[in-house]
């Protein structure tokens, strides 16, 4: 029932969730020459600086690894997806904070900002995504029918995502730690999954305890399929969908709970 | 005449904390009592509108005139109470709708006109006469950070009356325009009037109010006064 409200209001402003998104990218790339480029090079030099740093100078390679660019294919297919979370986060953060004029002085769904956020973060990172599998396509790396894997990853990928940054959106208004918070623990959160080195360079009594960490399990089911052309493990992957759906649900009645509160604070 | 708009018992406080933590000591701990005092700005406020009336509210700043067209207009809460309209609440509590700073007037227009309901196709066959009412031509296509606050008003007051509301709110805004364009909105909402909406508006200078309005109110310590100079002047 309160999703079937949320989804109806939304239908009737999906054209401002559209516009609103568009806008973003015309505040963003405008006065730029090189425009919606700039959105492949910030990924594209993050992958070169690892794959320079780690991948040849300190030579950290995959077990058993041969083939030259496997180290790249593997960081790619993490980093770019991290991107993609760090993004959604991010923008979700501060969607309330950000918009605080517009809430507060114009009827229209709060509802409909984590979608902008999304859509926005989502339009970027197929845009990256297209450069890279034409890569893999180059490279002879393509993973065929296992690609299809990706699309549950990144299914509860976005529900994870959208979620926590709603959850934290909704905080933060109340209490601006938050959204120093979040920064910090973002940079934490990343080099705590394996996203620049792989799984077995961690020691032996640490790897159980990597199963806790939700952002494990979707970066691994990236990896498995790019780099290792494997099927993503489905099983861990469950946890975290069940997980991804009851903070949905937390962040549903949380912003439902505190939505007079949050106008009367910002 | 039917009631267009009716406003009953309202009443609004906003919670007041010492300090940020306070908050986090209440949520954290709801059985050790609340920690926040509350600040009442509205304290029983009734009154309706008929279609086609244009009712003023003056006040001094900060006295909870603002906070009152919010909750009209919806983005605010009420405490206690609650308000009824028939159709549609559209406003102007500011000069612009939204507008973003880098984006021309034609795409904040555009913009605005999703925020406020209207379909791409609607948008379009609007478009041309919200561009001629606000007489802004060619700059229409240039970024609004060029605009001066008055332009900005000419477009926020072209694209949140480009459709017929049952009532219509604005915040002290017009003071910015020319007289010229001033006079212009003024019999916009003159014409609206006489098809049936009903107009609250409000501004912190009685005169103004009183002026353009059938029935004023002066808001005072939360609570609304039937203004007594407003049966002496001639409305307008």
């Amino acid at each position: 029932m309160i999703g079937n409200t949320i989804i109806k209001s939304l239908w009737k402003y999906k054209g401002f969730v559209y516009f609103s998104a568009l806008r973003e990218f015309q505040i963003r790339y405008n006065g730029t020459i090189l425009g919606v480029i700039w959105a492949v090079l910030q990924p594209l030099s993050i992958v070169f600086i690892y794959t320079v740093i780690f991948g040849e100078l300190l030579s950290t390679r995959i077990a058993g690894d041969t083939q030259i660019y496997h180290y790249s294919i593997y960081l790619c297919s993490g980093i770019l997806t991290w991107g993609l979370h760090a993004e959604i986060v991010n923008r979700c953060q501060v969607m309330f904070l950000d918009n605080a004029e517009m809430i507060k002085k114009i009827q229209f769904p709060k509802s409909s900002l984590p979608f902008i956020a999304v859509f926005v973060s989502l339009v970027q990172f197929f845009i990256v995504s297209v450069i890279f599998i034409l890569f893999l396509l180059l490279a002879n790396a393509f993973p065929g029918w296992l690609f299809l894997g990706v699309a549950p990853v990144l299914l509860v990928q976005l529900i994870f995502s959208v979620s926590l940054g709603t959850i934290l959106g909704v905080l933060n208004v109340f209490f601006r730690d938050i959204g120093q918070m979040t920064l910090i623990v973002l940079q934490l959160w990343y080099w705590a999954t394996p996203i620049v080195y792989p799984l077995d360079i961690l020691p032996t009594w640490l790897k159980p305890w990597m199963s806790l960490n939700p952002m494990f399990h979707i970066m691994n089911g990236y990896q498995r399929v790019f780099a290792s052309q494997q099927w993503p493990n489905f099983s861990g992957l469950a946890v975290v969908f069940l997980l991804s759906v009851a903070m949905s649900l937390v962040a549903i009645w949380l912003f439902r709970r505190l939505s007079g509160d949050i106008v009367d604070e910002l | 005449m039917a009631v267009v708009l009716t406003v009953k018992d309202l009443a609004k406080a906003y919670k007041v904390y010492p300090q940020p933590s306070a908050r986090l000591l209440e949520w954290c701990l709801p059985f050790a009592g609340p920690q926040h005092t509350l600040e009442w700005i509205l304290n029983d406020i009734n009154f309706s509108l008929m279609a086609g009336e244009v009712v003023g509210i003056s006040g001094t700043n900060g006295v909870g005139k603002s906070t009152l067209l919010k909750i009209i207009l919806g983005t605010v809460r009420p405490t206690r109470g609650r308000v009824t309209v028939a159709g549609r609440v559209a406003g102007m509590l500011d000069l612009g709708l939204g507008f973003h700073p880098q984006l021309t007037g034609r795409q904040n227009l555009y913009l605005a006109g999703q925020l406020l309901g209207l379909s791409l196709g609607d948008m379009r066959a609007l478009l041309p006469s919200i561009i001629n009412f606000s007489e802004l031509g060619e700059v229409i296509d240039r970024p609004l950070r060029v605009y001066s606050s008055g332009m900005r008003l000419r477009l926020g007051f072209a694209i949140s009356t480009a459709v017929r509301p049952s009532v219509f709110v604005v915040d002290e805004v017009f003071s910015v325009g020319d007289e010229q364009f001033q006079a212009k909105c003024f019999d916009r909402i003159d014409q609206f009037q006489k098809q049936g909406t009903a107009m609250l508006l409000v501004s912190h200078d009685a005169a103004t109010v009183a002026r353009h309005c059938d029935r004023t109110f002066e808001l005072r310590e939360g609570l609304l006064h039937a203004d007594p100079l407003s049966s002496a002047l001639p409305s307008h």
